[in-house]
């Protein structure tokens, strides 16, 4: 092994080992008298003894670092060139040294993942029987990336000391006799050592190459490493010793392997011998690089050694840099200027032949670097001698020949590698300290062509102990894991995550996407007006109009008069009819009309004849006259008497509708005040025949005057009766009047189809056949339906569900139906808003002749056209456009069948971590994430809780801020102080928070004002921050406000009490508490499902009541998850997630929001998700992106918004990864007329907060997260999972443990006994927030003063006394102000 | 940025076209001419050796070999391979360490070791003391 005869027939040298610390160790030679000499051992490889981070052989000393990984992808050219110049630089001050750099990788196998994640999951979930459990759940996560590892690739780099040169060694071995007579020159050479380590250890920690030294355990891995190469690494090592590496520790490594070879084979066996490698066989075949072109780096290329990179194993690298001296290479370049002259002269003088090209090309080469060393700053140009091997493995022969070929085609065509022969001798060359094997394949270059390599590049992000999400999308698949928690255990770092994802700008997609359809998959390419696509909320939406291909042009936002909008280019041509089209129609009916009313009557009138014969005549003709209008039509017929000249009827209009183009249409938008232009609407369905078990009209009429629970019907029309038991249904009278009971199958009947006690329309009759749904029309109207005296036709139910099937039935059948809701006085919230939909139509909707009467048969018909009320220049898009009508006037496509990206990947990442032991709490407004807590094993810890349908002040703003307790701030440095500043910053937020809330329920108009924000100041203080008030008491305070604005107070108070009903969620019942459970769930889904939000880029001052309440809603909503992370132990993990976070920078206390959890995600350890999906709403929040820790990007189609996302990741803008947002997931060409669903991964950038920065590809593909994937697929018609059940969370909550109401008793006692000293933090806590010193009116002017004498007290710090005889002054002067109410935070 | 390296620079095949206005028809290295001259010099000592006489044949034939030996030898050795680092190449690959297929020592044995009861202790007998049958019997076990 490494020729162990040859060593040890080597004389024994008599090397006296001195340390560089000076630590001198008795001469070997030398014994005492009688003592055996102890064989000493030399070993087999050049190395003698490794001292920290210096490797001594016998010639030579190196000093080796360990280079920090750089971040390559994602920086911007600019940033990627300073690097490399860093690096040159650093080569170019290490003249004269050889270098060694050694490239090697550290496993780390799924195994090591698995057991780091399970150490990691301190308190993870029980198993839930005849669920999965969690071992077999990490079974499947390793079982997804088997075999693959997360090897971390280590750089080191020796630097060449000092040449001990022969005085040195001479003086090494007189030393004894030396050290008597001059002992500064025994030293001497170890002093002279010290100072340039240290020289050394400066020049490589700067930035560019950034190694520090290495240390003893990262010494031994190399050495180990190298001398085992070709090996697996093993499984532990051996133990690094406390003192220096003597040289009998290295045989710790050389004899771990030994090498042998045949001669002149392509491949070294290499044999482990101890420990985990005993007995295991691997070949290794070591390449070097050969002749390169030229490369660009970093415009067009990559660095070289990355290239390597993306072969499936590792490779090592070792590289001899030797940099020269200037002086040296002057020479050397004169001396080959000299040989090409020559040969240049000995061709064309003295052979009069044309010398090569090539001669020609080396004097210029020659001539520019002489150029670049002699000219101004020349570090850069300094020349370096390199040898560059790698080294790569296999088990056998033919598998390290394949990766070989493997290397080799990776490389080509730019840059050549040779597989010499002497493989042994270029193995050993890994080991640090040995010499070169040859000096064949010398490359010459630059050091920055030698920095350009680059090897400290690499693409890692994530840690690797966190859950698995999925794995990088660069040249290297890297599995990539996340530990939520990681960066505020360790790192220090905030807890705040974005997750940004779109549907995608437009609605304009490439041809070959894939749309659904109810019935299957069309593509782009295919869909024509009239098919039907799926629309966001699942119901089938039509095609209304498609336009053709368009690319590259101007294109424009056609807005219609029912809201829809469909994206058209600006030469797009449209056949719209034109008021004077309709006018010209108009003008040929009355044409026809007189016409034949022109027919000669039995009697005619007696007249003259108007040629002007004057005779009398009876012939009435009529002629065209010449007679020219305003606008230039000759198109006027009159009447006159005469026999001559017949004029004619053109029968055919004079104005047709013609093509107009959109930017035609946008100039003459409107003619007058009327809207000019209109489309016409596809017409309704046509379906063939259903089985439907209820006749339709009979489900009709039970649906609107139905009991709900049973086959009864309440009417008081006996026609309807009448049409019930012509369809064949008995109606038998019941003693109360009206009342008829439906004897029969009925109820069973209408069980089946699940509408007892659920009233709704089945989908089953929305597609039945047309006179079946103008059946099922005319049972709804005839019994819930009432027709106005001007012939519109309304339907109202306070049943949601039903109200909308009624929509899609009216609009199924053709007409243009309106939903509108209005807020009444209901026995429970849910019952309170009564949903009114209208149409107008002369058809006869009816059967009921009362109401049939009423209708209006000359109503003109406006269902069959659509008016364009905007045209808006938008920028362009390069494919088709359809649009469908469908109120938000947006459908499912492709690969965004699933509508939002960010719910999967965080849907993933709550499962997982939930798994592993987290708490969280989402707010997800739409409502899909709650089927999380439908799965069997989250579902004993899980709680959905519906805020619209939950109690009553489970949104009270005084307690959705959670209330400080004094063991949260045990760890501060005086807990006391710190706790009563907390509680005013409470009371402060909680104040600014009802007054934001009000302020946002009123209407703007009324808002805007400035006296509303005062008295509603002056209310919010008067009611005061303590947590057990509610915003009824602001109202009352409103009212007995007696300040100068009291009339402006009690308007407010009246708006709001309007409102009061709404608010009911704010607002408590008298003696309920929301709160008074205590439950410990893993997982709390809060969801608003149907609240109205308002649309984007809306103004405030358009928004309807019910959106601006929705939007305060859902603040509150989010407060209340932050609520939430106060209730646990610090240390625990919680998350929080707030979906569709876009809100939060609408309302000011979103700020405010963010800024708690930024201050406090990391002292509580909570991970907060923000996902939206557009960027801007989070930069529009100051400061955020210097809160943010981490990032994950999807897909996003326009420019602004990914330059927004750019910004975001903290990644230059305007540099070209625009395109990478752009083309995240973009599957190329997807063959036409797949019908398979796109489930494939999503694509994400994700920018760890530890400065990784990567393309990753989500992955939850496993078998073992199958169920998941169901629960977070929201596009309808997905496979229902099964073995799904209803969810009841009210029975489940039941059963939980209730804590008693302890808590609030503690916090009512807590503010019994406490002191008044705390007006000081109070008035801080509302300066910080904003609402201290506002504009109370002029009469206040002693605010601001009372308010800083209160201040300063705080800031002198001056305690006891005269603090408290300040206070009670300032207490008595507040209490007048305050009114009544104890203000006790 | 370009990178490039410098390797152009000093791959200048200094070819030796010829005396001046005599132009050969092949195109050889000045190491090529250096080669063959010292590879000529050996072939025409080992013929010596052989014992063949200085003849036009014999020299012919020296050229001849010389000829193919310097092509097959300036075909290994190029710019990136130079003459020194393919000896050293090859010198390494002859001794590169071999697969050993027989092991050195086996099993251990004893056989060779003599075992004694006694240890032997110096002969007194000699001044006088009769050979007693136990001394005989002693001597004899020793030489056993």
């Amino acid at each position: 092994m490494f020729g162990r005869g040859a060593s040890q027939s080597q004389p024994e040298r008599a090397n006296p080992d001195s340390g560089p610390n000076g630590a001198r160790k008795p001469r070997k030679g030398r014994r005492l008298p009688g003592e055996q000499s102890v064989p000493s051992y030399t070993p087999s490889i050049a190395a003698r003894s490794i001292d920290g981070h210096l490797l001594r052989t016998s010639q030579e000393i190196y000093a080796w670092y360990r280079l920090s990984p750089q971040r390559w992808s994602f920086r911007s050219d600019s940033q990627r060139r300073d690097l490399i110049a860093a690096i040159a630089g650093q080569y170019a001050e290490l003249q004269g040294r050889w270098l060694h750099l050694r490239v090697t990788t550290r496993p780390y196998p799924i195994r090591m993942w698995a057991e780091a994640h399970v150490h990691n999951a301190a308190n993870r979930l029980q198993d839930t029987p005849g669920a999965q459990s969690f071992d077999d759940y990490l079974i499947g996560e390793q079982q997804q990336l088997m075999g693959r590892s997360m090897a971390e690739k280590e750089v080191y780099l020796g630097v060449q000391v000092q040449t001990r040169n022969a005085v040195d060694r001479a003086v090494e071995r007189v030393a004894p006799l030396l050290r008597k007579v001059l002992p500064e020159a025994v030293d001497a050479e170890l002093i002279a050592l010290d100072s340039e380590v240290e020289h050394l250890d400066q020049v490589l920690s700067a930035a560019g190459l950034e190694g520090r030294p290495a240390e003893a355990g990262e010494m031994s891995w190399l050495m180990h490493r190298s001398c085992a190469l070709g090996l697996p690494a093993p499984r532990s090592m051996p133990a690094v010793p406390g003192a220096a590496w003597e040289p009998e520790d290295l045989a710790s490594f050389t004899d771990a392997a030994d090498f042998h070879a045949d001669p002149y084979a392509p491949t070294v066996t290499v044999r482990g011998r101890t420990g985990s490698n005993a007995g295991v066989t691997s070949h290794l075949t070591v390449l070097t690089i050969g002749q390169m072109h030229g490369l660009q780096i970093p415009e067009v290329d990559d660095p070289w050694m990355q290239h390597a990179d993306r072969l499936p194993s590792a490779v090592e690298w070792s590289a001899r840099i030797y940099v020269r001296r200037p002086e040296e290479v002057a020479g050397e370049l004169a001396r080959q200027m000299n040989k090409v002259r020559s040969q240049v002269k000995h061709y064309t003088d003295e052979h009069e032949l044309e010398p090569p090209q090539s001669l020609s090309r080396q004097a210029a080469r020659v001539l520019e670097i002489d150029d670049e060393m002699t000219s101004g700053f020349t570090a850069l140009a300094t020349r370096v001698h390199s040898w560059w091997r790698m080294a790569v493995s296999g088990p056998t022969e033919r598998d390290t020949l394949r990766h070989a070929q493997q290397l080799l085609e990776l490389y080509k065509p730019k840059i050549a590698v040779e597989h010499p022969e002497a493989q042994y001798a270029l193995a050993r060359e890994f080991i640090p300290g040995e010499p070169l094997a040859s000096a064949a394949y010398k490359r010459r270059g630059s050091v920055v062509w030698a920095a350009s390599s680059v090897p400290t590049a690499t693409a890692d992000v994530g840690d690797r102990r966190g859950i698995l999400l999925g794995e990088t999308c660069t040249a290297t698949r890297r599995p990539v894991a996340w530990d939520p928690w990681m960066a505020q255990e360790i790192r220090d770092g905030s807890g705040l995550t974005a997750i940004v994802a779109g549907l995608g700008g437009g609605k304009a997609l490439a041809l070959d996407t894939p749309l659904p359809t109810p019935t299957g998959w069309t593509t782009m390419g295919e869909v024509q007006v009239g098919d039907q696509l799926l629309g966001m909320d699942g119901k089938p939406t039509g095609v209304i109009a498609a336009t053709d291909v368009m690319i590259d042009r101007p294109c424009f936002d056609v807005v219609f008069s029912d809201g829809s909008v469909i994206r058209a280019d600006a030469q797009h041509q449209w056949l719209t009819r034109t008021r004077k089209d309709w006018k010209a129609q108009d003008r040929l009916n009355e044409r026809m009309q007189r016409a034949s009313a022109a027919v000669p009557a039995a009697e005619a009138p007696p007249g003259i004849c108007a040629c002007g014969c004057g005779q009398p005549t009876r012939r009435w003709t009529y002629r065209r006259t010449p007679m020219a209008r305003s606008d230039g039509t000759y198109y006027y017929s009159r009447f006159a008497h005469g026999h001559q000249r017949r004029g004619e009827i053109s029968l055919v209009a004079n104005q047709l509708p013609t093509v107009h183009t959109t930017a035609e249409i946008a100039q003459t938008l409107r003619s007058g005040q009327q809207n000019n232009h209109s489309v016409p609407v596809a017409r309704a369905f046509d379906l063939p025949a259903a089985e439907l078990p209820v006749d339709p009209y009979l489900l009709g009429a039970w649906l609107g005057d139905g009991t709900s629970i049973r086959a009864e019907i309440t009417v008081f029309d006996r026609e309807i009766v009448d049409h019930i038991e012509a369809s064949g249904q008995e109606c038998r009278p019941r003693r109360a009047e009206g009342h008829y009971g439906l004897p029969g199958t009925l109820q069973k009947r209408l069980r089946e189809l699940g509408v007892l006690g659920d009233k709704h329309i089945p989908a089953g009759y929305l597609r039945a056949a047309e006179p079946q749904r103008r059946a099922l029309l005319a049972g709804l109207l005839d019994t819930d339906g009432y027709c106005k005296p001007t012939g519109g036709i309304q339907f109202s139910v306070t049943n949601e569900r039903l109200a909308r099937g009624f929509h899609e039935l009216a609009l199924s059948l053709g007409y243009q139906p309106r939903m509108s809701t209005k807020r009444v006085k209901g026995r429970h919230p849910h019952t309170s808003t009564v949903y009114t939909i209208s149409f107008t139509t002369a058809d006869k909707v009816f059967r009921v002749t009362r109401k049939l009467a009423r209708l209006n048969p000359s109503i003109r018909d406006t269902n069959h056209r659509r008016y364009i009320t905007d045209v808006i220049p938008v920028e362009s898009v390069a494919v088709r456009c359809v649009q469908v009508d469908n109120a938000d006037h947006t459908y499912l496509a492709g690969n965004t069948c699933i509508p939002t990206h960010n719910s999967f990947l965080g849907g993933g990442t709550v499962y997982k971590t939930l798994r592993a032991g987290a708490h969280w709490t989402i707010l997800d407004p739409s409502g899909p994430l709650s089927r999380l807590c439908d799965l069997p094993e989250l579902r004993p810890y899980a709680r959905p809780i519906n805020l619209l349908n939950a109690q009553p002040g489970i949104l009270n703003p005084y307690r959705v801020v959670a209330e400080p307790l004094l063991e949260h701030f045990m760890d501060e440095d005086d807990p006391e102080r710190a706790w009563r500043r907390e509680s005013a910053l409470a009371g402060a937020t909680r104040r600014r928070l009802v007054l934001d809330v009000l302020s946002g329920i009123l209407p703007y108009e009324v808002a805007r004002l400035p006296q509303t924000r005062i008295v509603l100041l002056r209310a919010v203080r008067a009611v005061g921050g303590r947590f057990d008030a509610d915003p009824g008491q602001v109202i009352d305070a409103l009212r007995r406000d007696a300040s100068e604005h009291h009339e402006h107070a009690v308007v407010v108070a009246d708006f709001l009490d309007e409102m009061r009903e709404r608010m009911s969620l704010l607002i408590p019942e008298a003696d309920a508490d929301p709160y008074r459970d205590h439950r410990d769930d893993r997982l709390t889904v809060l969801t608003m499902a149907g609240l109205t939000l308002p649309k984007d880029g809306v103004g405030r001052e358009h928004w309807t009541d019910a959106e601006a309440l929705g939007v305060e809603m859902l603040n509150l909503a989010a407060w209340l998850t932050q609520r939430s992370v106060y209730e646990r132990p610090k240390e625990e993990r919680k998350g929080v997630w707030i979906d569709e976070a876009f809100f939060l920078s609408e309302v000011p206390t979103g700020r405010v929001l963010m800024n708690r959890f930024a201050r406090d995600s990391r002292k509580w350890n909570v991970r907060v998700l923000l996902s939206s999906q557009i960027p801007a709403d989070f930069l529009r929040i100051q400061g955020f992106v210097s809160l943010l820790d981490s990032v994950f990007v999807g897909r996003l189609d326009d420019d602004d918004v990914q330059s927004d996302a750019l910004r975001l990741l903290k990644v230059p803008v305007g540099v070209g990864y625009e395109q990478v947002v752009s083309a995240l997931g973009r599957r190329p060409g997807i063959a036409r007329g797949e019908t398979e669903r796109d489930r494939d991964p999503r694509q994400f950038i994700f920018a760890d907060g530890a400065g990784g920065v990567e393309r990753i590809r989500v992955d939850f593909s496993g078998a073992h997260l199958a169920h998941l994937r169901d629960a977070l697929d929201t596009t309808p018609g997905a496979k229902e999972p099964s073995g799904r059940q209803e969810a009841a969370p009210a029975v489940q909550g039941g059963g939980r443990g209730e804590q008693a109401a302890q808590r609030q008793e503690q916090e009512q006692a807590r503010q019994g006994g406490m002191p008044f000293d705390d007006a000081d933090f109070q008035l801080a806590a509302e300066q910080e927030l904003g609402i201290a010193e506002d504009d109370l009116g002029k009469n206040d002017a002693r605010d601001p003063s009372h308010a800083r004498d209160a201040r300063a007290p705080e800031e002198t710090g001056a305690a006891g006394g005269a603090e408290a005889t300040r206070e009670e002054g300032t207490h008595a002067r507040a209490g007048r102000k305050r009114g009544t109410g104890r203000d006790a935070a | 940025m370009r990178i490039r390296t410098d390797d152009e620079v000093y791959r200048v095949d200094a070819v030796w076209l010829g005396p001046p206005k005599a132009t050969f028809p092949w195109r050889a290295r000045y190491v090529a001419w250096g080669v063959g001259f010292v590879l000529f010099l050996l072939i025409l000592t080992v013929e010596r050796q052989l014992g063949i006489t200085f003849g036009f044949f014999s020299t012919a034939w020296a050229f001849v070999i010389t000829i193919a030996l310097t092509k097959l030898i300036t075909s290994r050795i190029s710019h990136e391979r130079p003459l020194g680092a393919v000896l050293a190449m090859w010198f390494r690959e002859l001794t590169t360490p071999r697969e050993k297929t027989t092991g050195e020592g086996g099993a251990v044995s004893a056989s060779k070791v003599r075992i004694h009861t006694q240890r032997p202790r110096p002969q007194r007998a000699r001044h006088g003391t009769p050979v007693t049958a136990d001394t005989r019997q002693r001597v004899m076990q020793a030489r056993r």
